[in-house]
C-alpha cells in the first residue's frame, strides 16, 4: 500500500463560484470559517497514510500554495512524505497548458514515473468529504483492477453533471457515459480514480496519439472491454461546491451535523499558520455580543448579534450589528448597526454602519449571471468597502475591491451588480 | 536583537496552587482558553527578534518540552535560531538539582554563544513586552545589569522586589518583598545582563552553600557597584502566584478595560499541544446562551454560558448553566450542572445536575487561606464529579479523582486533605 502515490488536482477554477473563484484557484477557497476546500483531500490522504502527493496547479496558484506551505500539516514533510507543486511548464519536445484531468497528469508522467508507484490515487480538490482511500486501494488491488473509480449514487435530474456508471452484479464498470443527456444508470463517478501505474501510463500515452485530454470523456470510454474497471461504492456526504449556491448550502450543512458532513468526527486538518491563526486567541463575546447557531473561529470578535452563521477567523462583528444566515471570511469588519442576511463576504471586507444587505423575498436574478446567482443571495467580492448606510438588495454582487466612489447611489436594487473602478 | 540570548526560568514546584500545578509546571498551566502562561514569555522573545531561548525547568518539565517542541510555533527554527529545554544535567562535579534560580542559569551558561547580553524571564508571567527598547536603553546607559519594573500602588510593592532609584534611573538601593516600600516600583524579574559581568559573579557565589538566587546572591552585587539601572514597563502584566491571582487574570481577559489586549498582542502557541490542530471552530447551538466569553476551536456549546474562559474540546450540554469560570481542555458539563466560580482543568467530567463553586462568599481554604480565598473552586486535572454532587466554595478537588453522585464537598476543604503532601 505504500507504493501509492497521489495525483490532486487543484488547477480548476471556479467559475461558477464567481467572484468568490476569481482570484484563487476553487480548492483554495476558504470553508467552514478554518478550512479551505482542498483540506478534505488532503486531511484523506493523511488519515490514509498516503504522504507522497503531486498537487498540480494552474489557475492563480498563489493563496494556495501559500495554504499549502511544505505540506508539514498534512504530515507531507520530512523523510516519509512530500507535498509537490505540479505547474505547468515548458519542455524541450512538448509543453503546454493543462488542458483537462488525464492532460494534466500526461504532462507529469515523468514524476509519476520517479516515484515508481505500484498505483496511482488520482483526486480532485475540490470536493467536500471524508473517505478511507485506503480501504479504496485495498479493494482495489483486491480486486486486481486496472482502474477503480468510486461512485455514488445521485438524484436522477442531477445525472446530466456526472459521468455516469453502469455496473454489473460484481462491482465490474460495463458502460460509462460522460455528462449523458439520457442517462442508464444514476451511480456518478466522484473523479477518484485509482489506476495500476502501467495501465495509466499505456492509456495516457494511447490518448496522447489523439486529441483527447479528459478521464471522462476520453480515456474511460476507451478503457471499457480491454481492461478491469471496478467501481467502489460510496455512500456518504460529498459534495461539488461548484456554484455559490452549493457552496453556501454546504457550509449550512456544517450547522447540522445530521446532514453528514460532522467536522468534530472528521478531524480535518488545516494550515494555522497561513492568516495567521495561530497567533490568534479564541473567539471572544462582548458586551451584548450574542452567537446562536453559529460557527465561530479563532480571532473573532462578537459585539453585535450572530444567527445561523459562519463567522471565519479574526471577523469583527460591531455592536447592534445583525448578521443572519451569512458566512463572513477572514478579517472582515461588520460595522455598527449593521444588517446582513443571507450574505457571503469574503475576506478583507469591510461593511460600514447601518448598511444593509440582502433580505429574505429575492424578485430577480443576477442580471449580469443570472445563472450564478437567483436564490436570493449577496456576494461581497474580497476588500471590498461597503459605504455606511448603504442598502442592498439580494442577487447582488459587489466585486472585490469596489470602494465607496464605486456606488452611484446608496441604494443597490435587487439583481444589480457593482463594480471596481478599472484601476485595479 | 543581535547578541542577546534569553534564559526563561520556567520554575519549580509551587504549592500554592494547590491542584493546579498538582504534577504540572506553573508555565505550562493553560491560560486564555488554548494558550498556556509560558506563551507570553515566548511571543515577547519571539516579537523582539531574539533568536537563542533556553527554558530552565526542573520540575516535571515533559509537558512543557512538548509545547515547547522544536520553537517553530514561535518562529525560532532555522539558521542562529533555536529553543531548548535546559533540564538539570549530572556533571562530572556535580549531580545536585538547581539550588535556585541563579544555580540553574550558572549550570546552563554552556547554552550561550558568545552573545554579550544575556536577558532573564520569567515563564509564568502574563504581559505583552517588547523588549528592544530595554536593550536600547541598557546600551546607552552604560549599565551592566538593567532591572524592569512596573509602578505599582506602594502598599502593593510589598509583594514585590522594590527599589530606590536617582533621577537617571541608576539602582540606588534594593530590597525584596519590603515590609515598607522604598518608592512605587515593583520589579517585574526581567533582568538583562552584561554576559561577562554576569558570569563573573555567578562563578564567584556558586561556593556559598544551600541555595544561590539571582535576587539574593545576584543582583544586590550589581546595585552595591552602582551598575544596575532600572527600567520601566508599564503595560498589563499579572502573575498567577495564587488561585486567586490565576482566577483575577482570567476575569481581567474578559474585561474589556483590564488592559489584557489578548488581540492586539499575537501571541503563539504550540497548535498540536494545545488541542487546535484538528478541531473545527466553535460550534455554538441553536438554543445555546453565550456572552461575554472567549471560545475555542473545537468547543461546542449548548447550555448557558457567560463569563467564562471555555478551551478547546470543552462541551457544554443544553440545560447546563456556568458563570464566571475557567473550563480547560475537554472538560464535559452535563445537562442541569450549575458551575459558578470555578477554574475546571483538562478533562474534568460533571456530570448531570452536579452543583460547583458559588457565588456567595465562603472562608478561605482551610489548607491554602492566601492563596484561595475569593472563593474560587477548583477540580484538578480528570476529576469526575457525580451525578447531583455538591463542591462547595473555595474547595479544591485533586486530580483523578471522583467525588460520588450526591457526594458533599464542604466550603473551604481540599478533597483529599493536602496535609502530609510535600
Amino acid at each position: 500500500m505504500s507504493r501509492t502515490l497521489v495525483m490532486l488536482l487543484a488547477g480548476g477554477r471556479g467559475t461558477r463560484l464567481n467572484i468568490l473563484g476569481a482570484h484563487r484557484a476553487k480548492p483554495a477557497v476558504p470553508f467552514a470559517g478554518l478550512y479551505r476546500i482542498i483540506d478534505f483531500a488532503l486531511s484523506n490522504c493523511m488519515y490514509a497514510r498516503f504522504l507522497q502527493v503531486g498537487v498540480l496547479t494552474q489557475y492563480r496558484p498563489v493563496s494556495l500554495l501559500n495554504h499549502l506551505g511544505n505540506g508539514a500539516h498534512w504530515d507531507m514533510a520530512g523523510k516519509t512524505g512530500i507535498l509537490k507543486n505540479l505547474p505547468p511548464f515548458q519542455a524541450s519536445r512538448d509543453f503546454d497548458w493543462y488542458h483537462g484531468t488525464a492532460h494534466a497528469i500526461l504532462q507529469n508522467l515523468d514524476f509519476i514515473r520517479r516515484s515508481r508507484p505500484e498505483r496511482v490515487l488520482i483526486l480532485s480538490g475540490d470536493h467536500i468529504y471524508r473517505m478511507n482511500y485506503r480501504e479504496m486501494v485495498e479493494y482495489h488491488a483486491d480486486n486486481r483492477a486496472d482502474l477503480t473509480i468510486a461512485a455514488m449514487p445521485v438524484p436522477p435530474e442531477e445525472t446530466h453533471r456526472f459521468g455516469i456508471i453502469v455496473q454489473d452484479q460484481d462491482n465490474r464498470i460495463v458502460e460509462f457515459q460522460e455528462k449523458p443527456a439520457q442517462a442508464r444508470s444514476n451511480l456518478a463517478s466522484m473523479g477518484i480514480y485509482v489506476f495500476r501505474t502501467e495501465t495509466l501510463e499505456e492509456v495516457l500515452l494511447e490518448m496522447a496519439k489523439g486529441p483527447g485530454n479528459d478521464f471522462g470523456k476520453d480515456v474511460i470510454p476507451g478503457m471499457l472491454g480491454n481492461h478491469r474497471l471496478f467501481v467502489y461504492p460510496f455512500s456518504g456526504y460529498w459534495r461539488d461546491v461548484g456554484t455559490i449556491d452549493s457552496y453556501f448550502e454546504a457550509n449550512m450543512d456544517v450547522l447540522r451535523p445530521e446532514t453528514g458532513i460532522d467536522l468534530s468526527e472528521w478531524k480535518a486538518r488545516t494550515n494555522l499558520l497561513y492568516e495567521e491563526v495561530q497567533s490568534m486567541p479564541p473567539a471572544s463575546l462582548e458586551g451584548c455580543g450574542k452567537v446562536t447557531d453559529s460557527l465561530v473561529s479563532p480571532g473573532v470578535r462578537v459585539r453585535g448579534r450572530v444567527h445561523h452563521s459562519i463567522l471565519s477567523p479574526g471577523v469583527v462583528v460591531e455592536e447592534g450589528a445583525v448578521v443572519e444566515d451569512c458566512i463572513i471570511m477572514h478579517r472582515a469588519r461588520i460595522g455598527a448597526d449593521a444588517r446582513l442576511t443571507r450574505t457571503i463576504v469574503d475576506k478583507w471586507c469591510v461593511v460600514g454602519e447601518r448598511a444593509v444587505i440582502g433580505h429574505r423575498s429575492p424578485a430577480v436574478p443576477n442580471r449580469l449571471t443570472p445563472t450564478h446567482l437567483s436564490e436570493g443571495l449577496v456576494v461581497v467580492g474580497r476588500n471590498a468597502t461597503v459605504p455606511a448606510g448603504a442598502q442592498i438588495g439580494s442577487n447582488v454582487i459587489l466585486h472585490p475591491w469596489v470602494g465607496p466612489s464605486d456606488f452611484g447611489t446608496p441604494r443597490v436594487e435587487d439583481g444589480e451588480t457593482i463594480l471596481a473602478k478599472p484601476s485595479r | 536583537m543581535k547578541g542577546v540570548a534569553a534564559f526563561v526560568l520556567a520554575g519549580g514546584r509551587v504549592r500554592e496552587m494547590g491542584a493546579l500545578t498538582h504534577r504540572r509546571a506553573k508555565a505550562a498551566l493553560p491560560i486564555v482558553g488554548s494558550l498556556r502562561i509560558i506563551d507570553f514569555a515566548m511571543s515577547n522573545l519571539a516579537l523582539s527578534g531574539i533568536d537563542r531561548v533556553g527554558v530552565i525547568s526542573q520540575y516535571r518539565p515533559s509537558s512543557l518540552m512538548d509545547h515547547v517542541g522544536d520553537g517553530a510555533a514561535w518562529g525560532l527554527v532555522g539558521r542562529g535560531r533555536e529553543v531548548r529545554v535546559l533540564s538539570p544535567y549530572q556533571a562530572d562535579d556535580s549531580v545536585e538539582w538547581y539550588r535556585g534560580t541563579a544555580d540553574a542559569v550558572f549550570r546552563n551558561l554552556s547554552f550561550l554563544r558568545g552573545e554579550r547580553y544575556v536577558l532573564i524571564v520569567s515563564g509564568d508571567h502574563v504581559y505583552h513586552m517588547d523588549y528592544r527598547p530595554l536593550l536600547d536603553a541598557h546600551e546607552a546607559s552604560g549599565a551592566e545589569l538593567t532591572m524592569v519594573f512596573k509602578r505599582f500602588p506602594l502598599a502593593d510593592c510589598r509583594r514585590y522586589g522594590n527599589v530606590e532609584v536617582d533621577s537617571q534611573m541608576r539602582i540606588r538601593q534594593y530590597i525584596e518583598k519590603p515590609s515598607d516600600p522604598l518608592s512605587n516600583l515593583g520589579s517585574l524579574t526581567i533582568y538583562l545582563f552584561n554576559r561577562a559581568a554576569l558570569e563573573e559573579r555567578l562563578a564567584e557565589v556558586q561556593s556559598s552553600q544551600g541555595d544561590i538566587q539571582l535576587y539574593q546572591d545576584v543582583l544586590p552585587d550589581f546595585v552595591a557597584r552602582g551598575t544596575a539601572r532600572a527600567f520601566v514597563h508599564d503595560g498589563y502584566w499579572a502573575y498567577a502566584r495564587t488561585i486567586d491571582d490565576y482566577f483575577k487574570t482570567s476575569m481581567d481577559l474578559l474585561a474589556p478595560d483590564s488592559g489584557f489586549r489578548i488581540d492586539d498582542w499575537e501571541v503563539c502557541t504550540n497548535v498540536e499541544q494545545a488541542g487546535i490542530g484538528n478541531v473545527p471552530p466553535a460550534v455554538v447551538g441553536m438554543n445555546a446562551d453565550v456572552s461575554r466569553c472567549r471560545l475555542s476551536p473545537g468547543c461546542r456549546i449548548y447550555g448557558k454560558v457567560s463569563s467564562t474562559v471555555i478551551s478547546p474540546g470543552v462541551v457544554v450540554e443544553e440545560g447546563a448553566e456556568v458563570t464566571d469560570s475557567v473550563l480547560m481542555h475537554r472538560v464535559h458539563v452535563a445537562a442541569g450542572v450549575r458551575i459558578t466560580r470555578a477554574i475546571v482543568d483538562k478533562h474534568v467530567r460533571v456530570a448531570a445536575d452536579a452543583i460547583v463553586g458559588s457565588s456567595v462568599p465562603a472562608k478561605a481554604n482551610e489548607e491554602l487561606p492566601e492563596s484561595q480565598a475569593t472563593g474560587v473552586t477548583v477540580l484538578g486535572r480528570a476529576a469526575r464529579i457525580g451525578a447531583g454532587a455538591r463542591v462547595g466554595s473555595n474547595c479544591q478537588v485533586f486530580p483523578g479523582l471522583e467525588v460520588p453522585a450526591g457526594g458533599v464537598v464542604e466550603d473551604a476543604t481540599c478533597v483529599p486533605r493536602m496535609g502530609g503532601r510535600p
